[in-house]
């Protein structure tokens, strides 16, 4: 399946519709990442949410940025509060 | 060109349909089941509380008097178009007590420059009089159902500003005083039979505070029973008997401040319905809590000539499916619009989608939920070591921030079944430490109550407000259950598997726990069930995972989103009494979010980590059935 990738900001309610989801494939991701599916109802949906297009490399530079505060703030956690979570790790967009 | 006759090829008849059928999930959303306020007729003569038939619908209205100051003798009937003037009342007056019908009506006591205590009876032609009520008084409530039986309570009488709580009967021949109401008030309003009735709002003298009391009478004493959500008074009120009530408008504050709120009564609580049109005080109400009237009353003493009917309108949900859509899983159908042959396939949640909802007023993890999609409520906070008390209500389409919980607590909702107007929190973290806390919520505050055996922060319940179960928790970890009565937590039987930052769905009795952690990241797909005594292991989940979030009930659920050390995955897998299956995923996979639903085919997640805290809510919802077309690949 082939992507596209973009920035949007979730404003909540029709953001995203039941019938959007039966169109194509969406995936969020930490950043405001948003996964697309490449088809004319994807592109329909990212002009919609007025999505900042990005190439793969750019989303995943994003999204690694983000889970690598989220580790920062991990790795400072007491040994009794890491115990509550777990470390965040990065993954590859795909 | 020859035809091919498919019963004579097949043996059996293809059903030819101009359009598709339409899911009743579908349909009801389109055009939900609900009571709606419309324009009426306006009356010939503006006027305020007046002496009203209560029976009728909303198409049989009749009103006498009621113009202020002075009073006024004019009597109007009411045909579900316009108002027409009938025979006049004898004796002029406002703020009166009335009821009964167009044919057979009372009209009581009342005010002209002094209070007056005149009775006349209608005979469907004219008004004659009768014997006097025994105290005069203006603005109070009255129930019956014709000129013969009748119940009239409350109002404000001499000296002036005296309010009564005194409820007097007519027999069709006399009026005797019988017991009292349980407080005396003023500006409030009833309806219902001589035996079986209800009294709603009022002010009480002094600061004229509005009055959010409701009583019902059986004939014999009154009762308190639940107060209405927004105090009010000289509110209308339509009711056929005390377990079936409507009440609109009124004023909030001495002011007065106008309202258009109207509340519905089932016999056990109020809900909040559709609004008049136009806010207004000193309005007359008639009819019943399906078929009702909104007369008069303005945003004066003047009063005014409106009228609103209501009524319902939409799918009603005790629609049968089949009655309704008329489709059958599995058949063929020709559709004639399109030309092209369909099957309807079976729905639920394998075919159920995911949607963005409403964005809540703050980004939260940690938070515990309940209720349905379009009634929900999420409470708590824990990202890391911070806790919040913050509590927010959702309407299927925006969040509002209500009454904090009274302990700043990452809790969960035992009550997953519970609904916005009431929820339960027990246990959790507050940050530095675990608490058994227990707190209930009445739609508008929490309460705390008793507290828990064992702390079971971490874990996940299920159940209603009143009767609860909670599986689970900590670490270390833990396969402790309780059961909520209401009243008190009880120990019961273990989990076979103890686990926390697990998920739950069902009821106290028939509950389902699935998925966790074992140990500290040691994740499990197991899933058990509880019949309400002890826990079985049944189908694991196909993806081992903890930190998701669970909705529905033992035999339908969802198991949302989660860890699965890592990574946060977006899956979810759909119960169907006896194993897990994968359907359409989540949009933004994440971790300690909110969870509700009450069932596997409709609920809602919200907030959580993906890892940054996030306030996205996504709502899922699944037909009844789907249909497709049918090809020739």
């Amino acid at each position: 399946m082939a992507y596209k990738y973009c920035t949007a900001t979730n404003w909540g309610k029709n953001f995203f519709t039941h019938e959007e989801r039966r169109q194509f494939y969406l995936a969020g991701h930490p950043g405001e990442v948003w996964v697309v599916g490449d088809n004319v109802h994807g592109d329909q949906w990212i002009s919609k949410v007025s999505g900042a297009l990005k190439t793969k490399a750019e989303a995943q530079t994003i999204v690694d940025g983000e889970i690598e505060v989220a580790q920062a703030a991990y790795d400072a956690l007491s040994a009794d509060e890491q115990e509550l979570h777990t470390r965040p790790a990065t993954y590859n967009l795909p | 060109m020859s035809t091919i006759k498919l019963k004579e090829l097949s043996g059996f008849n293809v059903r030819s349909l101009a359009t598709d059928p339409v899911p009743l999930a579908q349909a009801q959303a389109a055009s939900p089941y609900a009571g709606v306020w419309s324009s009426g007729g306006a009356m010939n003569t503006a006027r305020v509380f007046d002496a009203t038939a209560q029976t009728g619908g909303n198409s049989a209205g009749q009103i006498a008097g009621g113009t202020y100051p002075g009073g006024s003798a004019n009597t109007e009937q009411y045909n579900g178009t316009a108002w027409t003037e009938v025979n006049n009342l004898n004796t002029a007056r406002f703020d009166i007590f009335g009821t009964g019908t167009q044919t057979s009506a009372i009209a009581a006591s009342g005010y002209t420059t002094d209070w007056v205590t005149n009775t006349e009876t209608w005979n469907g032609s004219s008004w004659t009089e009768v014997s006097e009520v025994n105290t005069g008084r203006k603005e109070g409530g009255s129930s019956g159902i014709s000129a013969t039986s009748a119940l009239i309570f409350g109002g404000e009488g001499t000296p002036s500003s005296t309010q009564y709580a005194l409820t007097e009967l007519w027999n069709g021949s006399s009026w005797t005083e019988v017991n009292d109401l349980n407080a005396a008030i003023y500006g409030t309003s009833g309806g219902g039979t001589q035996t079986d009735a209800i009294r709603a709002g009022g002010v009480t003298t002094g600061s004229a505070n509005p009055s959010a009391t409701v009583e019902t009478w059986n004939g014999t004493s009154w009762t308190e029973t639940t107060d209405i959500n927004t105090s009010r008074g000289y509110n209308a009120a339509s009711a056929a008997n005390s377990t079936a009530a409507l009440i609109a408008g009124g004023t909030t504050n001495n002011g007065p401040s106008l309202s258009a709120l109207t509340e519905s009564w089932d016999g056990s609580s109020w809900t909040e319905v559709n609004d008049l049109a136009t806010a207004r005080y000193k309005v007359n109400g008639s009819g019943t809590s399906t078929e009702a009237l909104a007369i008069g009353g303005g945003p004066n003493t003047s009063g005014g000539t409106a009228t609103e009917e209501w009524a319902f309108s939409g799918i009603p949900p005790s629609s049968p499916i089949t009655d309704y859509t008329d489709a059958i899983v599995g058949q063929i159908f020709y559709n004639s619009t399109s030309g092209v042959f369909k099957a309807t396939k079976a729905g639920g949640a394998p075919i159920g989608t995911w949607a963005s909802g409403g964005t809540p007023n703050a980004a939260r993890s940690g938070r515990g939920g309940a209720g349905p999609n379009t009634a929900t409520i999420h409470l708590g906070f824990n990202p890391t070591s911070t806790v919040n008390n913050e509590t927010e209500t959702y309407n299927g389409t925006a969040w509002t921030e209500v009454a904090n919980l009274n302990t700043a607590t990452a809790m969960f909702c035992p009550a997953q079944q519970g609904t916005q107007t009431a929820a339960l929190a027990a246990s959790g973290t507050t940050g530095g430490s675990d608490t058994t806390n227990t707190e209930s919520w009445n739609g508008s505050s929490w309460s705390e109550l008793s507290e828990l055996n064992s702390s079971h922060s971490y874990a996940a319940g299920a159940g209603t407000q009143t009767a609860a179960i909670t599986a689970g928790g900590q670490p270390p970890t833990r396969a402790l259950t309780e059961v909520w009565d209401g009243t008190s937590w009880t120990e019961v039987s273990d989990l076979n598997t103890g686990r926390y930052f697990t998920a739950a769905s069902g009821f106290q009795t028939a509950a389902l726990c699935f998925s966790g952690d074992t140990v500290p990241n040691a994740f499990t797909n197991k899933t058990e069930s509880w019949d309400g005594t002890a826990w079985t292991e049944v189908n694991d989940l196909n993806t081992t995972r903890a930190t998701g979030g669970g909705f529905g009930t033992q035999t339908t659920a969802l198991m949302c989103t989660g860890n699965t050390y890592p990574p946060i995955v977006a899956n979810v897998e759909s119960w169907n009494g006896s194993s897990w299956s994968e359907i359409n995923d989540v949009a933004t996979g994440r971790i300690r979010i909110a969870s509700s639903g009450s069932s596997g085919a409709a609920g809602l997640i919200g907030g959580g980590q993906t890892p940054p805290i996030v306030g996205n809510v996504e709502e899922f919802t699944a037909a009844d059935f789907e249909v497709t077309t049918l090809t020739t690949s």
